[in-house]
């Protein structure tokens, strides 16, 4: 009895990590009807760039969930330091790569403040990386007011290099897929479940929750600056409020990847996949004809019926404990 | 006498946000003259009272310990939708206050039905809110904005008496009467209690579900009457018109002494916080300070208020120990 | 020089001093017991010895060295290993990961960090005999015994010098125990300190060669165990009695049952409870911590609902979604945590006193001054709360007062069944009196009273009945001459009653 039980809720939770791909089968095989043929390699190669840049702020905004935070700042950091790489990014190759190491450093120390605030004053996560979003992304509008700038054509080719017929995106997508695996089986990666999953028992179990949680928060703005890089890239400009965007579509890309705290399953695979259906939702409305006015209007649905599921989840999870449901 | 002088001590910093509100138009009027005119505090009154309106509403959800992120489409929303109706559908103006109240109640229904019952993030909801609102507004007038604001609004948003703004007057009647709900009111007690602590507020029998999600409603309600005031003011309807305030709608409710906790503050409060921001938002264009230097100083001022709210809790829980 | 050196501990939270200047020795090689009720100090202890909370003063040494540690890993470095009662495992992570939580292992950001462990997990598994558990399970899905069974492994296997039980037996199965007693004269073998928690006289007896007992954060006294019998350890558990302050007992109890429960059931928290409770009877819950108790009045209380079974009011089935529900039908329940359950303690003492008849007292939701001045002076007096004003935050109350105004707002309601979780924790003694004898007075009254306590003594002496409940289920119910703190005792750690 206990153990059909087990496996029932087993397979119960596998389901829930399988939603984000069947979701995105679903929409491949719609795709494929309504435009039959047009989901080739090449149509894989030109999206990717539009992919990774949400991938990599979903992967970060991923591991902040994990310990229960949430990081809104990823949308000023995008937007900083996208303006920033359009404005003052140098010709030279030292200086591109100088420069573009910096922007990194810029989205990790952006990260480090944010972890700073949150674990040494107390501040609710959302509140606290609401005001750094304004923070950074009013930074970027005094570096650039309205959209424009001038990025190095060198920087551009690198970041839209074909490496044979494989963009440099889609390679980093598969990168990023095989990191996650080392990820998840480093100290840092079971750390961060631990923290989500029993802040108490983590601490009695000897892990240090401060250290754990700013440097989650450090690689979630890590890889803001990273995504801004690849969106300074792609559209060859500046753009103050190019980051705004993202912050509903990288909590997006979360959820529907399938992280839960209440399991403690979480992967980089499942957020790029959520990243994926995000961006393949535009276009699958543009197949199938459905007005671009619906647009927000479905991802708004979208998103609140994914966190609707894994809320079930977690109230399916916590049926066995005695809980006060307030 | 002993009591209005406890009110005056545990209200000091509300007190304080609007004396440093009247001393900045008092400072900034000698280096430009026009900016302490009858005819420009004027205009300072009645945007204040188009703030104000959005703030004292997401007041209600910020005292639940939740936050309403769907403010700029829901005053967005009642703007187009009145002026759409009015103009493209040739609704009378009654039936189309009618409908927008309709939309906004079920709007808001909706946001603390999920946050209260099915546990959604309550940030998650409102931004989901906020962009079906969105979706829905694009879509049902095919992305025009809705056209001019009938006859009737934009004169009540105009009216004045003597300098006072209509506006501001009926948003003087809005503060004491959410201050009444909230002082006086079973819900007002019942609020509170949530606020500050959810579990205690459950056991004395209170519906903390159906509290919260009340709180959302009004919060719709208020963004509404906030969106119908500017399409007055205004002269039309636009799409976008609310963008700006998600953010300054959080920093007025967090300076003025709102805990985002939960629990902490009032109406009359939250108030002040949309008065000084009005009038420092005035001031930087009078300095004609860029859009960026506005949001970066919001953000560090929100960020200073709230880890000042912070450490006045440790400070305080400190010296409770020593007392006793 | 003793190996593990307890010099003058002390800690307060808030107004209560958990510890107070305790000094504790331990020697290598010796099993010691640490004996006392809930609350005595225990488990401050030995969370201030691992480094899981700070204390106010005094010092802790190991081999003559000073223990220095701020965060619970230095403490585990220093070699202090502790078995919590309340388990400190992730229970979404793997049994193996669970085990090397924290811990460097080979190659870090391997992959086959995943193979690595579990190899590990088996062979330190198979080290220590533990038979059934797959490394690559996740801990939820364990049952309680085993993951107690992995909460000593894993502190075990890091091979500390100082080894913590704090009840770590409370959830074994028995041949677990068994496993569990070979294992502990292993470490004394090796000459490990090892101190033992638990309420278990029997396993006390088995395990332990010296005991010391503690009460209200002292350090009573230390024993041989071959030289002490088990009354007189009771005796110093419970301290010299305080008589005089109870009001005398007087039969009120009716015919006509008002509260009974059918076979309540919750998984690992109640176990088939049915019980009888009639108007104007005053019964006790007793037994150690955790053991169904709290559950059993949430479940009440309609805070909780129940997996199967049914609870009857006044021989009626009665559905409790909520506390609101369950406060209009007459049962109202002081709820465990005052600080976070009972009161909102940042509002006023008239706002939480009027908190669940404010509707009661509003027209078209405002509230009529009149009706609350009434109803809020008639709870003042009837309650002797001492107040200064009763706009005033409640938690300016001392603790004994904030408690009278848990219970007064509960009259507000007038209920029939009052349920009541170890309200008197933290009470002052002329409290004390003043609420047994309203409770009396209550019971007179022809109301119904469920009161769980931890104070055996209090049981005694108020209740006219006391059922003790062990592991979920009720396992005596104790009346007039069998009704003494040593049967409840003996009930609570599994003893049979005479």
């Amino acid at each position: 009895m206990g153990n059909q039980k087990n496996r029932l809720q087993r397979s119960f939770s596998n389901l829930n990590i399988w939603i984000p791909y069947m979701i995105l089968a679903i929409i491949l095989i719609i795709m494929g009807i309504y435009q039959p043929g047009v989901i080739n390699f090449n149509w894989l190669n030109r999206q990717a760039d539009a992919w990774v840049t949400l991938a990599l702020a979903g992967i970060g905004q991923t591991l902040v969930f994990m310990i229960g935070g949430t990081d809104l700042s990823v949308g000023g950091v995008i937007s900083f330091t996208n303006c920033l790489a359009a404005v003052y990014m140098p010709q030279s190759v030292p200086g591109i790569l100088a420069f573009s190491l910096g922007i990194l450093l810029i989205g990790v120390l952006a990260g480090a403040f944010n972890g700073f605030i949150i674990v040494k004053f107390r501040l609710q996560p959302f509140i606290a990386t609401l005001t750094t979003w304004a923070i950074w992304s009013g930074a970027a509008l005094c570096i650039l007011s309205v959209d424009g700038g001038k990025v190095p054509s060198l920087f551009t080719k690198a970041l839209l290099h074909k490496f044979g017929s494989v963009k440099v995106s889609l390679l980093l997508l598969a990168a990023l897929i095989v990191i996650g695996i080392f990820f998840k089986a480093s100290r840092l990666g079971i750390a961060l479940v631990s923290v989500g999953s029993n802040e108490k028992g983590a601490y009695f179990g000897g892990i240090s929750v401060t250290r754990t949680k700013i440097l989650v928060y450090m690689i979630s703005g890590l890889l803001a600056a990273a995504s801004g890089l690849f969106r300074t890239a792609q559209v060859a400009s500046g753009s103050p409020t190019a980051g705004d965007s993202f912050i509903l579509l990288s909590c997006a890309s979360a959820v529907i990847g399938g992280c839960s705290v209440a399991t403690g399953y979480y992967s980089f695979a499942g957020a790029i996949v959520g990243a994926v259906i995000m961006r393949l939702l535009t276009g699958l409305m543009v197949a199938t004809g459905v007005s671009s006015y619906m647009t927000s209007l479905l991802q708004g649905v979208i998103l609140i019926l994914a966190v609707c599921l894994s809320s079930f989840t977690a109230l399916f999870h916590n049926r066995k404990k005695m809980e006060v449901d307030v | 006498m002993e009591k209005w002088k406890a009110v005056l001590k545990n209200n000091s910093d509300i007190l304080g946000n609007y004396l440093i509100s009247v001393l900045l138009v008092a400072v900034i009027s000698i280096f430009y003259r026009g900016f302490g005119s009858l005819s420009h505090i004027s205009v300072l009154l009645s945007d204040f009272a188009i703030l104000g309106f959005l703030v004292i509403g997401q007041t209600f959800p910020v005292l639940t310990g939740g936050i309403d992120m769907s403010v700029p489409y829901m005053m967005n929303c009642a703007a187009v939708v009145l002026n759409y109706g009015v103009n493209t559908k040739n609704w009378s103006l009654p039936a189309a206050f009618l409908v927008v109240a309709a939309i906004t109640l079920l709007a808001g229904t909706v946001s603390g039905f999920c946050i209260a019952w099915l546990k959604v993030h309550p940030m998650i909801m409102t931004y989901g809110m906020n962009s079906i609102l969105m979706g829905a507004l694009l879509s049902w007038t095919k992305g025009t904005a809705g056209g001019f604001t009938p006859e009737g609004l934009t004169i009540f948003a105009k009216a004045k008496i003597g300098f006072l703004p209509v506006v501001t007057l009926f948003f003087a009647a809005g503060i004491l009467t959410l201050m009444l709900v909230l002082k006086r009111s079973a819900y007002g007690k019942r609020l509170y209690a949530v606020g500050n602590c959810k579990r205690a507020a459950y056991f004395s029998g209170i519906n903390v579900k159906a509290v919260t999600m009340a709180a959302y409603m009004i919060s719709a309600v208020c963004a509404a009457v906030g969106g119908l005031i500017m399409s007055g003011r205004v002269g039309q309807s636009y799409l976008g018109m609310g963008d700006s305030y998600m953010f300054i709608t959080l920093a007025a409710v967090a300076i003025g002494g709102i805990s985002m906790n939960g629990g902490k503050g009032h109406v009359a409060g939250s108030a002040s916080g949309a008065l000084l921001i009005t009038i420092v938002l005035s001031m930087l264009t009078v300095l004609k300070a860029s859009l960026g230097v506005q949001q970066l100083l919001y953000g560090v001022v929100l960020l200073g208020a709230l880890i000042l709210e912070a450490n006045k809790i440790r400070f305080g829980g400190r010296r409770k120990k020593y007392d006793h | 020089m003793a190996d593990l050196e307890v010099k003058g501990l002390s800690k307060a939270f808030g107004g209560v001093q958990a510890l107070q200047n305790v000094d504790f020795q331990a020697a290598k090689g010796e099993v010691h017991a640490l004996l006392g009720e809930n609350g005595a100090g225990k488990s401050t202890l030995i969370k201030c010895l691992g480094a899981c909370q700070s204390y106010d003063s005094g010092e802790i040494c190991l081999n003559g060295k000073r223990l220095t540690a701020v965060h619970p890993r230095q403490a585990m470095e220093a070699g202090i290993g502790i078995i919590f009662q309340e388990l400190s495992l992730i229970p979404n992570l793997s049994v193996a990961d669970n085990l090397f939580l924290g811990m460097k292992l080979g190659n870090k950001t391997s992959v086959t960090r995943k193979r690595i462990a579990c190899r590990r997990a088996e062979k330190i598994f198979e080290e220590f005999k533990v038979e059934g558990i797959d490394p690559e399970q996740k801990v939820e899905s364990l049952s309680l015994s085993e993951k107690q069974t992995l909460e000593i492994v894993k502190v075990l296997s890091r091979d500390p010098e100082v080894v913590v039980f704090d009840e770590a037996t409370s959830a074994l199965t028995a041949n677990r125990v068994e496993w569990l007693f070979g294992l502990v004269e292993q470490l004394c073998r090796q000459k490990k300190i090892i101190i033992f928690i638990s309420h278990r006289m029997g396993e006390i007896r088995r395990f332990c060669s010296v005991v010391t007992v503690f009460r209200n954060g002292q350090n009573v006294g230390t024993r041989l165990l071959t030289e002490v019998e088990n009354d007189e350890l009771v005796q110093m558990m419970l301290g010299r009695k305080i008589a005089g302050y109870y009001p005398e007992k007087t039969d009120t109890c009716r015919e006509d049952a008002a509260l009974e429960t059918k076979d309540l059931f919750f998984e690992h928290y109640l176990d088939n409870v049915s019980i009888r409770l009639k108007y104007g009877e005053v019964v006790g819950i007793g037994g150690l911590a955790g053991q169904g108790q709290n559950a059993l009045l949430l479940a009440l209380s309609g805070a909780v609902k129940a997996q199967r079974g049914e609870i009857l009011l006044d021989g009626k089935q009665a559905v409790l979604k909520n506390p609101k529900q369950a406060m209009a039908k007459g049962i109202s329940l002081v709820p465990e945590e005052r600080a976070t359950e009972g009161l909102v303690l940042e509002l006023s003492i008239a706002d939480n006193l009027l908190l669940p008849v404010v509707s009661d007292i509003a027209r078209f939701g405002l509230i009529n001054r009149k009706k609350e001045k009434e109803l809020l002076d008639h709870a003042v007096e009837s309650l002797q709360i001492k107040v200064g004003n009763i706009d005033n935050p409640v938690n300016s109350l001392s603790g004994g007062n904030q408690q009278k105004v848990v219970l007064a707002k509960l009259m507000m309601t007038h209920p029939k069944v009052l349920l009541l979780y170890d309200f008197t924790r933290g009470v002052d003694v002329g409290t004390k009196n003043t609420m047994f004898t309203l409770l009396r007075k209550l019971a007179a009254d022809g109301n119904c009273i469920l009161f769980y306590s931890t104070d055996m003594e209090e049981l005694v002496n108020v209740c006219d009945r006391v059922l003790v409940m062990d592991q979920g289920a009720v396992k005596a119910d104790l009346s007039g001459e069998r009704l003494t703190e040593e049967n409840i005792l003996k009930a609570s750690i599994g003893d049979g009653v005479a």
